[in-house]
């Protein structure tokens, strides 16, 4: 019942959505304007028949999707131990703090040509993704470990605990919500640098290359269909990951404003 | 056999803006073994000071905590604390809070989940061993903390203002359940309180302290066979005698 509420809802929220943009559309003498419906028509073209190279809409889509979860692994394996150890350790922190707060605010998109110069293949597109997921995970995972509860860590103490297992028993579980959390962004900023990864050439598959190509053409009905698909897959993953959290983290209630 | 001897204290903070602030001065006494003593005085007296050396949480600034003759200087497995909060791990069960302790001295896995459960039943929680802190009551949860300090066996029991944050009604009912305990387990009890009335249900002994800077005003002893009535005409002449000071 909620259920079937929900999806009339959602679904009464996009058509007043769709309705404003033909409304916009029939005022605007531009025409590279494009309307619903041509966008409608190119995601039918798109997903049948294909791109201008006869690749269809669900491989471009695959192919992008696989690239961003392999960057993103990397992210979580490269962010969550680094970021664990920096916030553990102050000292280590002192000193890599002038490499890494500088680097995490170049932008992804900066590093494209060096990755084309000293990357090839599918390791180009991993690092940027890479670059756009390490740093938001690496930041929450160092202030989910500075935000442990010292009344807990003094809880351990009194049970003459070590420090092995209090960073153990304490510190990890503590911090794990928001290394959870850390991930989710860094699987949105990841998702977002796709494009970027993708404008490297060399590969034509990918929904970034195809928003690129059909850019190129001024096809603005097929590059929107690539910028819906994008961001309507960025939100389920990212449902999905905030349901996990839900599950595996019930005790960190969130306020309701 | 766990004595506590507190000999000459003296205890000083510096605070942020260079003042220095002298939290117990001259503190001098001596806890048997097996009572239960309840050290009560306004806030910023320093009971919780105290308390807290006693637990191998802070060091004096001179003189000394024993501990059978033996000085304090870090946190002791002999010594088990309850503090204020409950200070339960969110994400673990209530049966594995009360493990908790049990499993950073590594005892091994059937005597601890033996032990805890029988220190859940004590407390009366058999019933929401699987629950999450989150799920139970502020009540539940603070038997929980007691539960998890008694699982470790500590021959003295340290207790911060346990029942300070409950509503009246659960704290009476937790103060009776505390002396049940008490008479049950025999151990060594140090029982910090701002209430009178609580400190003279549940003490032997009442150390009264006074503030800045903190010191022994008065130690009463409470001769009243337990269980003892709240109302009955001996306990509101102890309550009155240490009011009168207060």
């Amino acid at each position: 019942m909620n259920f079937i509420r929900k999806v009339f809802l959602r679904s009464l929220q996009i058509a007043v959505l769709v309705a404003l943009w033909q409304l916009v559309h029939s005022f605007t003498k531009s025409v590279f304007f494009t309307s619903p419906a041509e966008v409608f028509k190119a995601a039918w073209q798109l997903t049948t028949v294909g791109d201008m190279q006869g690749i269809t809409l669900q491989r471009n889509l695959w192919t992008s999707f696989f690239r961003v979860l392999h960057g993103f692994v990397w992210g979580l394996v490269t962010g969550i131990p680094l970021g664990l150890f920096l916030g553990l350790s102050s000292g280590a922190y002192k000193w890599l703090k002038i490499i890494i707060e500088p680097a995490r605010f170049i932008p992804p998109l900066a590093w494209v040509p060096l990755a084309i110069i000293f990357l090839n293949g599918e390791a180009r597109y991993a690092f940027i993704i890479w670059l756009g997921t390490f740093f938001p995970v690496l930041i929450t995972t160092m202030s989910g470990v500075h935000s442990v509860d010292r009344s807990l860590w003094e809880v351990g103490k009194t049970f003459r605990g070590t420090r092995l297992q209090l960073i153990w028993k304490i510190v990890l579980p503590s911090s794990a919500p928001h290394i959870a959390a850390g991930a989710r962004l860094g699987l949105g900023t990841g998702w977002a640098c796709i494009v970027a990864a993708e404008m490297i050439g060399g590969e034509s598959v990918g929904i970034g290359r195809m928003i690129v190509n059909y850019g190129e053409l001024i096809r603005l009905d097929a590059v929107v269909v690539g910028m819906i698909v994008i961001g309507l897959l960025g939100y389920f993953l990212n449902e999905i990951l905030l349901g996990l959290e839900r599950y595996f983290f019930p005790w960190q209630q969130k306020v309701k404003m | 056999m766990s004595e506590l001897v507190y000999k000459n204290i003296n205890k000083s903070f510096t605070t942020v803006r260079g003042e220095n602030v002298v939290a117990l001065q001259d503190i001098n006494l001596t806890i048997e073994d097996g009572s239960f003593v309840c050290l009560v005085g306004k806030s910023g007296c320093g009971k919780t000071t105290l308390l807290r050396m006693t637990a191998g949480l802070e060091t004096p600034s001179s003189g000394s905590v024993t501990i059978n003759g033996r000085s304090i200087s870090d946190t002791d497995p002999k010594v088990g604390i309850v503090f204020q909060e409950d200070r339960l791990l969110p994400w673990r069960t209530i049966l594995t809070n009360v493990e908790f302790g049990l499993e950073l001295a590594k005892v091994g896995k059937a005597e601890r989940r033996e032990r805890a459960l029988h220190y859940l039943d004590l407390v009366g929680l058999s019933n929401f061993s699987e629950a999450h802190p989150h799920e139970l009551s502020g009540g539940m949860k603070q038997r929980a903390a007691i539960a998890r300090a008694l699982a470790n066996e500590p021959e003295v029991l340290l207790m911060d203002e346990p029942f300070g944050a409950l509503d009246a009604q659960t704290r009476l009912q937790m103060q009776d359940e505390l002396i049940r305990i008490y008479l049950k387990e025999s151990r060594t009890i140090v029982f910090v309180t701002h209430s009178v009335d609580e400190a003279v249900f549940l003490a032997d002994k009442v150390v009264v302290l006074s503030p800045s800077p903190g010191r022994i005003q008065e130690v009463v002893q409470i001769d009243v066979p337990r269980p003892r009535d709240r109302t009955a005409p001996e306990v509101v002449q102890y309550i009155r005698k240490i009011m009168i000071n207060f």
